[in-house]
């Protein structure tokens, strides 16, 4: 595939940076600016110098008259500034236009790995922020056994190394012809390690080495981690160099392939630990800490430690800790979070156990330290690490069947020293039948009852409100019978008692008004009655008349002179008769 | 009338209760005492068969299978006694203890469903006491809807409807959560061990063994064959020999 690339890269440039300038007028308009840092390589020697480049690139179309820039935030630390300034020859590579571009030459002196800055680029009081980079110097490769034309070599960065602690190969070639680049046949198989392999990005050099110059370039970086000891041949390393012949136009690329010399590397084993360590399997600088989520929980409740081990080697090796948790804690097996990263300083990172435990029991509780034996190779002895004792507070009482969901059972309960529970004196016995009151008889009858209650309750009520407004209407239909009863009785009276006569007669108008116009004894006064007849639209002369009659009695009763009791009785039933037809 | 229908509601409730005077109880004890659990056993079976019931002989018969080394009987009658009377603690504490002697170890999956949560509230209130709240709700509610509407206060005739409604949905509850447990068949199982199969024959596929003490829902039963399920969801067919009903 990338051997295609190469050779017909030119004619894709072409036909791609054609289109581009087409679509770019029409597909990309509202551009937008972005601010790019870029580094020509991510590996320098010590001394070698190398270029960043702050720019602002645009996407899009887009029309500035006269911008003003600036930039702020650029400081190298640890690398030497050779040169710097605006570089105003713009380029017009295709898909690239950069606005503005500052360029800064550095070197750097001693090794490590150092950060170029993210810096803040303003247009016209717009800032553009860009992104930071890192680069690694190293110390000036040692050029040996160059001999020939085309070369391929695998450095070490240390001679020797022990079990588990990694090391890492480069892989440099070397031309003495026109080349373009290098790549890998295929992957090399390092057996008796774990490798991890790195794509390099350094920028093609000239170096001149005995006097003949040499076009080199780094590909490849291999970080292996030994697992085993003894003397292991490396394999030989296969890939082809691109070559170029010709000029210009007539320029051709022409691959040759390479391969480097058998190299073998001594892996010592592991010293045998000291007294009172443990043997261990993680090689390099570690740290270790404990983290607990909470130090106070109550029983049931669950809790989290965190154990860290923190730092640079193998830590791909460590496959678990323990903690020694006290009895009255259930515990979960943990869980493991890897952030583990290999780059080119090798491996490093932190690997995380979380434990999940569950306490039983309340108490203070203190949880002895974890400790973990790793092997130092620079001072090449075992040292001890150990994280902080633990103490958590358990409050609540303690509760056998607590959990429900928790297993109930199994071989993984360990019961020590508890037993069941004597028998109980047996005090009560009964007949196997207990009858249930739900659904029973009773239940049903008392269902029954209550229900019936709410229907009779609401049925006889209403008929008593229903019986008392007949009554009412009743009484209206039945004042003039009840009048003229008395009128009768008062008739038979005519020629008897005659306080008895003007009683009956009172007393049949006066009932009559009662149950026609419904008013009680109390009301029955003059005005009461004017009123009430009034609002029944009863004529103004029969309401004078119905009065004086009703005065006459009263008057009559005590001073029998004033009417002929015949002449009252007709009267007395006139008006009656003409308030019967007046009143509905 | 309300006097009487309480006399004869707790006459039904009450049962006949024998003091015990029961000569078979007292052996039964000393065998246990000392160590002839398998006296005791007989001893307590026969007073069972009798017709005589209560959660402490089925409690004491658990103990006594337990100290037989017969684990699955002792889970067996731990739960009948437990189903007698939910809220004995010593047969709860015995129940839980036997059942991590049992090689099988099952997780339970949490149901969750109307009866399961009902069967499960009997271990706090029986139907019986919620009908008997139900019923009183109602009887109160019967008098002060009488005495509202006579003296005709409507709300008092709404707080009554109300509280006849409460009532006669308490006794809905309980109607439900007896028939949830009446229809709620569970069994122990008794044997060493015993093979579930995917139909009720032998000849068909072996599913899995499963060993004594296990609690097991019975679906249905079918010539000598009960149809299980197990605390983890899995279905099959027992022979109905290795298996007792609680």
């Amino acid at each position: 595939m990338k051997s295609n690339w190469l050779t017909h890269g030119k004619h894709w440039f072409g036909i791609l940076g054609m289109l581009l300038i087409f679509f770019s007028q029409t597909v990309l308009a509202n551009g937008s600016f972005k601010g790019v840092t870029e580094v020509d390589g991510n590996e320098f020697e010590i001394g070698e110098e190398f270029i960043v480049t702050y720019k602002l690139a645009a996407e899009g179309s887009y029309s500035l008259s006269n911008p003003k820039f600036g930039l702020s935030g650029a400081e190298f630390k640890g690398l030497e500034v050779i040169k710097h300034g605006q570089d105003r020859s713009f380029s017009f590579g295709f898909g690239d236009n950069a606005v503005f571009t500052y360029k800064y030459i550095l070197k750097g002196s001693k090794p490590g790995v150092f950060t170029i800055p993210a810096v803040t680029i303003q247009m016209n009081g717009t800032s553009y922020p860009t992104q930071s980079k890192k680069v690694a110097i190293v110390k000036k490769i040692k050029e040996t056994g160059i001999t020939g034309d085309l070369i391929l070599q695998l450095k070490p960065n240390k001679s020797t190394v022990y079990v588990g602690e990694p090391i890492r190969y480069d892989l440099h070639w070397y031309s003495s012809y026109q080349a373009k680049g290098f790549q890998l046949k295929e992957l090399p198989k390092f057996d008796g390690f774990v490798v991890k392999t790195l794509e390099s990005q350094t920028k093609t050099k000239i170096k001149t080495i005995n006097g003949k110059k040499f076009l080199t370039g780094k590909s490849y970086s291999f970080i292996l981690t030994p697992i085993k000891p003894g003397k292991i041949e490396l394999p030989v390393v296969k890939g082809d160099i691109y070559l170029t012949t010709g000029r210009g136009f007539f320029q051709q690329t022409e691959a040759r392939e390479i391969s480097s010399q058998k190299l073998s590397l001594q892996v010592k084993p592991l010293p045998a630990p000291p007294n009172g360590t443990t043997g261990s399997s993680i090689v390099g600088k570690f740290k270790l800490r404990t983290q607990l989520d909470k130090k106070e929980l109550n029983v049931n409740d669950a809790v989290t430690i965190k154990v860290v081990v923190k730092g640079s080697g193998n830590l791909n090796a460590l496959s678990d800790v323990s903690i020694d948790y006290p009895s009255a804690f259930e515990t979960l097996p943990p869980t493991t979070k890897n952030n583990v990263k290999t780059d080119l300083s090798g491996i490093h990172g932190s690997k995380t156990f979380e434990f999940v435990a569950i306490p039983r029991q309340p108490g203070t509780f203190t949880i002895p330290p974890v400790t973990l034996s790793a092997f130092n190779p620079q001072k090449k002895e075992y040292y001890n690490l150990k994280s902080s004792t633990i103490t958590i507070k358990v409050n609540g009482s303690a509760s056998f069947d607590a959990n429900p969901y928790v297993s109930s059972g199994g071989r993984d309960v360990e019961i020590q020293g508890s037993d069941i529970r004597y028998i109980n004196n047996v005090e009560k016995l009964s007949t196997e039948k207990k009858s249930d009151y739900t659904n029973s008889f009773s239940q049903y009858l008392l269902l029954a009852i209550s229900l019936l209650t709410f229907a009779l309750g609401t049925f006889v009520f209403k008929k008593r409100l229903l019986s008392k407004s007949e009554i009412k209407s009743n009484k209206r239909a039945k004042a003039n019978r009840i009048a003229k009863k008395y009128l009768k009785n008062a008739q038979k009276e005519l020629n008897g008692d005659k306080n008895k006569f003007y009683e009956l007669v009172d007393n049949a108008l006066n009932n009559y008004l009662l149950g026609k116009l419904m008013i009680e004894q109390s009301q029955l006064k003059q005005e009461t009655i004017t009123e009430k007849l009034k609002k029944q639209q009863v004529k103004e002369s029969l309401i004078k008349e119905t009065l004086k009659v009703s005065n006459d009695c009263k008057m009559a009763r005590f001073s029998p002179l004033v009417l002929a009791p015949d002449e009252m009785l007709i009267k007395a039933e006139k008006v009656i008769n003409e308030l019967e037809n007046q009143l509905t | 009338m309300t006097k009487k229908i309480f006399v004869f509601l707790f006459l039904s409730l009450t049962n006949i209760h024998l003091w015990s005077n029961e000569p078979l109880l007292d052996s039964a004890k000393e065998n246990y005492a000392t160590g002839n659990f398998k006296t005791a056993i007989q001893h307590y079976q026969s007073i069972l068969n009798k017709g005589l019931i209560s959660p402490d002989i089925y409690y004491n018969l658990g103990n006594c299978y337990f100290r037989n080394g017969q684990l699955g009987r002792s889970i067996l009658y731990y739960e009948k006694g437990l189903k007698l009377d939910p809220s004995h603690e010593n047969a709860s504490f015995n129940l839980a203890l036997a059942k991590t002697k049992r090689l099988d170890k099952f997780d339970e999956v949490p149901q969750f469903s109307f009866d399961i949560v009902l069967i499960g509230l009997d271990k706090y209130i029986s139907h019986n006491h919620i009908s008997i709240l139900g019923s009183i709700l109602i009887i109160v509610a019967a008098s002060g809807f009488i005495y509202a509407k006579k003296i005709k206060i409507k709300k008092f005739i709404n707080l009554a409807r109300i509280t006849a409604s409460a009532g006669l949905l308490i006794t809905f509850i309980a109607w439900k959560q007896q028939s949830a447990i009446n229809n709620y068949k569970s069994g122990i199982v008794v044997a060493k061990s015993s093979n579930i199969f995917s139909e009720p024959n032998p000849n068909s596929t072996l599913l899995f063994e499963i060993h004594e003490g296990v609690k097991l829902e019975i679906i249905s039963e079918s010539n000598g064959w009960i149809n299980i399920k197990t605390p983890d969801n899995q279905v099959g067919w027992i022979d109905e020999n290795t298996i007792e009903n609680i």
